[in-house]
């Protein structure tokens, strides 16, 4: 697509987007809503010290190049205007994935990937694919979900305003999160239906909370449940979108004492909700689709065991706040 | 909310509108004979096996470059003085004759045979009868909806073989040329009959004298929604008793033009030649061709309003660094967004179309938005 010609007039470039024509062909296109986007426009270009003032704050902005409309869906709005009630609001959550917590929490290692291992798969020693990957010469027990169990092994998930200006506390939480409606109730987990079969999110009972004793540390207490209501992406190819809980996080700042709750939490400041999150690997992926989609009998560790792997990404969005992350997943099953 | 969708209100958000777009199509005759190879055969025409019709394109039409732009055929009733066993292609040309007359002008009710083409606007007055006829089907590509009424314009030589476009020795100087037009007629409607195959003109002899009467000015009609001009053979006929030489005839009877030989009239032409060489000669006779076509363009205009509470935050990941909104330093200040695209949603959240602005608009509380985004059908 070319680029708008922004010499003149301001005008609107409009066109149906594939799933607008396949909707018209079937005599059901019909337009009920609008929404706005803003995807090439990158807000770090604002520059609130401009030397010539505040009126050339936004310039640079007003001079990006806008491309011609795309008739894929999946290129259009990606992230998308929001409507708040309040006008004072100056931050917004983030969401991260939690690098902090011990034991049963999953996240990127050094690879930058996600190992899903496909236990119903041995070596030569009768050792499943989980085992071998959780030893520590090969991806370690931080890095390996497990498909579909429910009890252990999960991404934690969490949103809230990451920034040390504010102290995580109970009283934040309401003033910058709660009470303007910033916390995401529920999360939208986009994956690739080829790979994945379903999600399992943490039920609503789970608790991310002070340690009762010290309130210095964390407890943790999750479990997963399959995820209801899962729906083909209207976005992706492929892909599936199903909903998760996100609950309300309640480890806050010590009422007393120094915060080294900052030490379990990738958000700085007052949380939001968090989630956990595990994946059950599609029981008919076969041989052919590791050839197709990824690489088979690799030597990853340089130890003599052999794996297939499919790369995947899923998406995680909290469907109050918009806020996006993306997981790099690497579903895998050893060959020998 | 993830991204904050607004409703359309059917009613005051949503209106649609009608317009009619114009284009000029000329075509000059040394497109339609002359440019691509030697007369008869040349590049951009293609005749068929079962030589029904002649197709003219606009480049060798063995090119993919190649756009299809009119069919050329030609028949007579078969009450027609040229009716007879011992014309070419005789039932061929009555049935090409029919076909066109119950398409466009259906049965007369009274017979229940095919109506006859007239050149005039009253089909049952059994006046002005056009019982031999040339048909140009022009293209819908060039066409598209519809011819535009009182656009029309069909320039054709009457001089001699060779020389079709000069006076020769058999016409007055300065009317060598024929000028066709539907003068009449309006866009509004007026000097227009309407039949089952649509509106029609009637195309008068737009060079005859001022004086000159409807009845001997008129030698076809143009359909404009249909796209066909069947056209009188009366058109090259000269005024008296002179016969133009409308092809040269050694090789009429085999289907070929070319050539020298004895002069054959339109009419004699028409009953001697195979379909395609007096498709060949008519082409020969082109001297220019033009018309407006019509597109008729139906809009649903959408009006998506931005209000002042509205789309003031974006969800963008420049939009905050560390959690904070870049573009705020304290709360009072007023949150701002710029606005580069509109989706369209139906009722399920799928986006059916997008529109792009060609620059981006700065949106904040103090200011209130309302983009038009028109959809052609």
């Amino acid at each position: 697509m070319a680029f708008l010609d922004n010499s003149g007039d301001i005008i609107l470039d409009a066109v149906l987007t594939d799933v607008g024509r396949k909707r018209m062909a079937q005599g059901n296109f019909k337009i009920t809503k609008y929404a706005m986007g803003d995807d090439e426009i990158d807000y770090g270009t604002y520059n609130v010290s401009h030397p010539s003032g505040s009126a050339y704050a936004d310039l640079e902005i007003l001079q990006t190049p806008i491309l011609e409309a795309f008739t894929q869906v999946n290129a259009t709005i990606n992230y998308g205007l929001v409507s708040y009630s309040r006008n004072d609001l100056l931050y917004l959550p983030t969401i991260a994935i939690n690098t902090k917590m011990t034991d049963d929490v999953v996240f990127a290692g050094d690879q930058n990937v996600i190992y899903l291992a496909d236990d119903s798969k041995y070596d030569t020693d009768n050792v499943i694919t989980g085992d071998l990957l959780m030893a520590s010469t090969r991806a370690g027990p931080s890095t390996v979900l497990r498909t579909t169990q429910t009890s252990t092994r999960y991404i934690l998930v969490e949103t809230g305003i990451n920034t040390s200006d504010i102290p995580p506390t109970s009283a934040n939480q309401g003033t910058y999160i709660l009470n303007v409606g910033l916390h995401d109730r529920q999360y939208m987990v986009g994956f690739d239906s080829r790979f994945i079969a379903g999600v399992l999110g943490a039920s609503s009972n789970s608790t991310f909370t002070n340690d009762s004793t010290s309130q210095q540390g964390a407890v943790l207490s999750v479990s997963l449940q399959t995820s209801r209501g899962a729906q083909a992406a209207r976005s992706i190819s492929n892909f599936t979108e199903s909903p998760v809980n996100g609950v309300v996080s309640t480890l806050y700042k010590p009422s007393s004492g120094p915060d080294n709750t900052g030490n379990k939490s990738n958000i700085a400041g007052p949380r939001g909700t968090f989630t956990a999150l595990n994946f059950a690997i599609h029981p008919g992926l076969g041989d052919a689709d590791y050839t197709r989609y990824g690489k088979t009998s690799q030597n990853i560790f340089a130890d003599g065991k052999n794996f297939d792997y499919i790369d995947t990404i899923v998406y995680v969005k909290g469907l109050t706040t918009n806020v996006t992350i993306q997981i790099p997943i690497r579903v895998t099953r050893v060959t020998s | 909310m993830a991204i904050s969708y607004e409703p359309l209100n059917q009613n005051t958000d949503v209106t649609t509108t009608r317009t009619l777009l114009h284009e000029v199509i000329p075509l000059t005759g040394t497109i339609i004979s002359g440019t691509y190879g030697t007369y008869p055969s040349e590049e951009n025409i293609k005749n068929y096996t079962h030589g029904m019709f002649q197709s003219v394109y606009d480049y060798p039409y063995l090119s993919s470059s190649a756009n299809h732009i009119f069919d050329i055929t030609l028949g007579y009733d078969e009450t027609s003085v040229l009716s007879g066993t011992v014309a070419t292609q005789n039932s061929k040309k009555i049935n090409l004759y029919n076909q066109f007359s119950q398409v466009l002008l259906g049965y007369d009710p009274a017979t229940q045979k095919v109506e006859i083409f007239e050149s005039d606007l009253d089909i049952t007055d059994d006046d002005r009868q056009m019982k031999q006829c040339f048909f140009i089907s022009f293209a819908r590509l060039l066409t598209k909806d519809q011819i535009k009424k009182g656009s029309f314009t069909l320039e054709l030589g009457k001089g001699d073989w060779l020389t079709p476009f000069s006076s020769g020795s058999k016409l007055p100087a300065g009317t060598a040329r024929i000028i066709l037009q539907d003068l009449r007629a309006n866009v509004d409607g007026t000097q227009v009959a309407s039949s089952i195959g649509g509106d029609y003109g009637v195309l008068y002899d737009a060079t005859a004298s001022a004086n000159a009467s409807d009845n001997t000015s008129s030698h076809g009609v143009v359909f404009y929604q249909a796209g066909i001009v069947a056209l009188s053979s009366s058109a090259f006929q000269a005024s008296g008793s002179n016969i133009l030489d409308f092809a040269s005839g050694s090789n009429t009877q085999t289907g070929s033009t070319a050539g020298t030989g004895p002069a054959y009239t339109a009419d004699k032409t028409m009953s001697s030649a195979s379909i395609s060489g007096t498709c060949d000669a008519l082409r020969h006779r082109i001297y220019n061709l033009s018309y407006n076509n019509s597109t008729e363009i139906n809009s649903t205009i959408y009006f998506c309003r931005m209000p002042t509470t509205k789309f003031n935050y974006s969800s963008n990941p420049t939009y905050t660094s560390g959690s904070k909104i870049v573009v705020k330093q304290i709360p009072a200040e007023m949150p701002i967004t710029f606005v580069t695209t509109i989706g369209l949603y139906n009722v399920n959240n799928e986006l059916l179309a997008t529109a792009k602005l060609s620059e981006p608009l700065r949106k904040d509380p103090g200011t209130e938005l309302t983009l038009r985004v028109r959809l052609d059908y």
